[in-house]
């Protein structure tokens, strides 16, 4: 008789558990920035899948905690593999700086989870139950305040964004990515920075003023409710800092690096390479040469060297059985740089300052037209080619070329090369191609240079003694 | 008196029988096995490209050539590519890689990547960095019209950063080796 009420109570029992479960996760529809998506209410909290929400925020998992990346904030949500526990608001996150209670991500069917009210808590977005709407960021204004020692510049914004600052010359530039606002000018009635202009650069707004001699500047963003301040604070009063990078350009290395060429009876290389470090030298230029006339670096020492140089020039001479080829050959590197930072950087990699760390293909293509041009003007006609796979050139992070100083085979090459005129109009064009393209590149970064630009005519100067 | 054919008489002789049976039959020497005959392989001819320098050092040119094969492999075919290529063009205009009398390089194919083996010998060929890359995109070219995708050197069995001047550190493709 017990038998018999046991089943069906059992049966009962069980059936209410798969409801009560049941009822703890359920699907829903969410609105997530303007799009239809599906969310996942997880004991009275709304979840999204990372799948889902990839589309508006970059996420990571570091072990157990889970870095969510986007509109200028980090957020940190530790993994909690109960979800019940997970949608409690008894966890610790972190958003951005500050550590508060809330409820963090968990794994359903072996899929992330993310709770939105937290994510729009971190992101100063808005949330409501099945709608997740994240506020343009635009900037609303630029207003001023005029100190004893520094002024104040304060850009209010809808929302924090993220930003980047660069000192070029004496003009700071604010780059404010994907950031929505008028470009305008402004003035305020500061003594120091006196105007200031906002400009639009594709989707990003840049705010740039000049700063006024021995000032410095800083910029920090005030993140509150309902929107964000980006300050920029700059004046006597603010201590001035550089980048080394921007420290660097002012004194360059070049790297001259001539190829031993055997069976040839005189070192032409070396010769022209000995000749044009000289002239560099005198001028003030920082010049290092890879061998001299009894011992040379080994690869690794001079792929080292060439990854420090803000030039890298190699001589050589063209050398290949039974061709008759001669001239004189400057070769631009191409394709694939060796140097894996070198290559990232130039398939697009971004960063303040990053063109005084690794230079673009352009640096070359200019050392290469000034050096031709040189060797034009001192009588020497030099063909342009393109060489890939180079080792050394291709580690090379700057400007970096290859000089064929002519061909071993050539008749009138090699009396060329014993010619100690050519050799000497081959250096001067090499000594003054690299101090004029150093002394261009330091004045775009609004720099000078050891050779500096009063030194300028005197390292042409210096070179043309040498003619 | 107890039978003669009994059940247990008749497997016990039956099992003995059995026994002595077989082992005769381990104790027979083995058969003595056929030498296999000698069967002189017959060499094929294979049209291949062979890619050798122009005159300026600039730009490569092929050459069709046919050259003998015992196996219709790839891997037998790159390698008689590569004689061939060791061995200069015989058409006018074209100038050979290396020095007449230089080995040829070994090469051996593992799936789509093709590995080729420099003679330490090449090194002291000590050519300028357009020599240089004539000598490599010239294999690399010939090769990879026989098989695979990319071409990897060695110099003398080992691997190394660079032959003088240019990077062996990643393999050859096609597009490293366009003409300028």
């Amino acid at each position: 008789m017990r038998g018999a009420f046991a089943r069906p109570l059992l049966l009962s029992v069980a059936l209410l558990m798969v409801g009560l479960a049941g009822a703890q996760i359920a699907f829903s529809r969410l609105n997530l920035a303007g799009q239809q998506v599906q969310s996942v209410n997880l004991y009275g909290a709304e979840y999204a899948s990372q799948g889902v929400l990839d589309r508006v925020v970059r996420i990571s998992r570091e072990g157990p905690i889970i870095r969510v990346e986007g509109y200028g904030h980090v957020l940190l949500l530790p993994l909690d593999e109960d979800p019940q526990r997970a949608a409690t608001t008894f966890n610790t996150v972190q958003l951005d700086t500050d550590r508060v209670k809330a409820r963090t991500a968990t794994l359903l069917n072996g899929n992330l989870y993310l709770p939105l009210d937290t994510l729009a808590r971190g992101l100063g977005a808005e949330y409501r139950a099945g709608n997740f709407r994240v506020i343009p960021a635009r900037l609303q204004g630029v207003s001023s305040r005029a100190g004893a020692s520094s002024d104040r510049l304060v850009l209010d914004l809808t929302r924090d964004v993220s930003f980047s600052d660069e000192l070029r010359g004496t003009t700071v530039t604010v780059t404010l990515e994907d950031v929505q606002g008028d470009a305008r000018r402004y003035t305020t009635r500061g003594a120091f920075v006196p105007r200031a202009q906002v400009a639009r650069d594709g989707d990003d707004l840049k705010l740039s003023f000049t700063l006024p001699p021995g000032s410095g500047y800083r910029v920090y963003r005030v993140v509150r409710a309902g929107g964000s301040r980006l300050v920029v604070d700059a004046g006597p009063g603010i201590p001035y800092t550089s980048p080394a990078l921007l420290e660097r350009i002012s004194r360059p290395l070049i790297v001259l690096d001539p190829a031993r060429v055997p069976d040839l009876g005189r070192d032409v290389t070396l010769d022209v390479a000995r000749r044009a470090a000289e002239l560099l030298s005198q001028a003030g230029w920082q010049v290092r040469l890879t061998r001299d006339g009894q011992s040379a670096l080994g690869l690794n020492q001079k792929l080292a060297l060439a990854r420090r140089s803000d030039v890298y020039l190699a001589l050589d001479l063209g050398r290949f059985p039974g061709t008759d080829r001669g001239g004189v050959t400057v070769y631009e590197p191409t394709g694939r740089a060796t140097a894996q930072i070198v290559e990232a950087v130039r398939s697009g990699g971004k960063a303040p300052y990053i063109d005084l760390a690794i230079g673009g293909a352009g640096g070359t293509r200019r050392l290469s037209e000034l050096l031709r041009g040189e060797l034009k003007g001192g009588g020497v006609t030099a063909q342009a080619e393109t060489v890939s796979r180079t080792l050394t050139l291709g580690e090379a992070p700057q400007a970096a070329l290859l000089l064929e100083l002519g061909w071993v085979g050539n008749e009138d090459d090699r009396a060329d090369l014993a010619s100690a005129g050519r050799l000497r109009a081959m250096s001067v064009a090499v000594a003054r191609s690299v101090a004029t393209y150093l002394t261009a590149r330091a004045a775009n970064a609004g720099r000078t240079v050891s050779g500096t630009p009063a030194d300028g005519p005197q390292a042409s100067g210096a070179a043309g003694a040498g003619q | 008196m107890k039978r003669l054919f009994s059940l247990f008489n008749v497997v016990s002789a039956a099992l003995l029988a059995a026994a002595a049976y077989a082992y005769t039959e381990v104790q027979r020497p083995p058969a003595t096995p056929e030498p296999p005959r000698l069967q002189l392989q017959e060499r094929q001819s294979k049209p291949v490209k062979v890619y050798f320098s122009d005159a300026q050092v600039q730009t490569m040119k092929p050459e069709t050539r046919s050259v003998q094969v015992t196996q219709d492999s790839p891997s037998a075919t790159a390698q008689a590519a590569l004689r061939a290529w060791a061995n200069g063009p015989q058409t006018g205009g074209s100038l050979p890689v290396v020095p007449k009398g230089s080995p040829a390089p070994n090469v051996w194919l593992r799936g789509t990547h093709v590995y080729v083996d420099l003679p330490e010998s090449y090194q002291r060929l000590r050519y300028g960095t357009s020599g240089e890359r004539m000598l490599l995109c010239t294999l690399t070219r010939t090769l990879l019209e026989v098989s695979g995708q990319d071409v990897t050197f060695l110099v003398g069995g080992k691997n190394v950063a660079t032959l003088w001047h240019l990077d062996l550190s990643e393999p050859y493709r096609a597009q490293d080796c366009t003409d300028q």
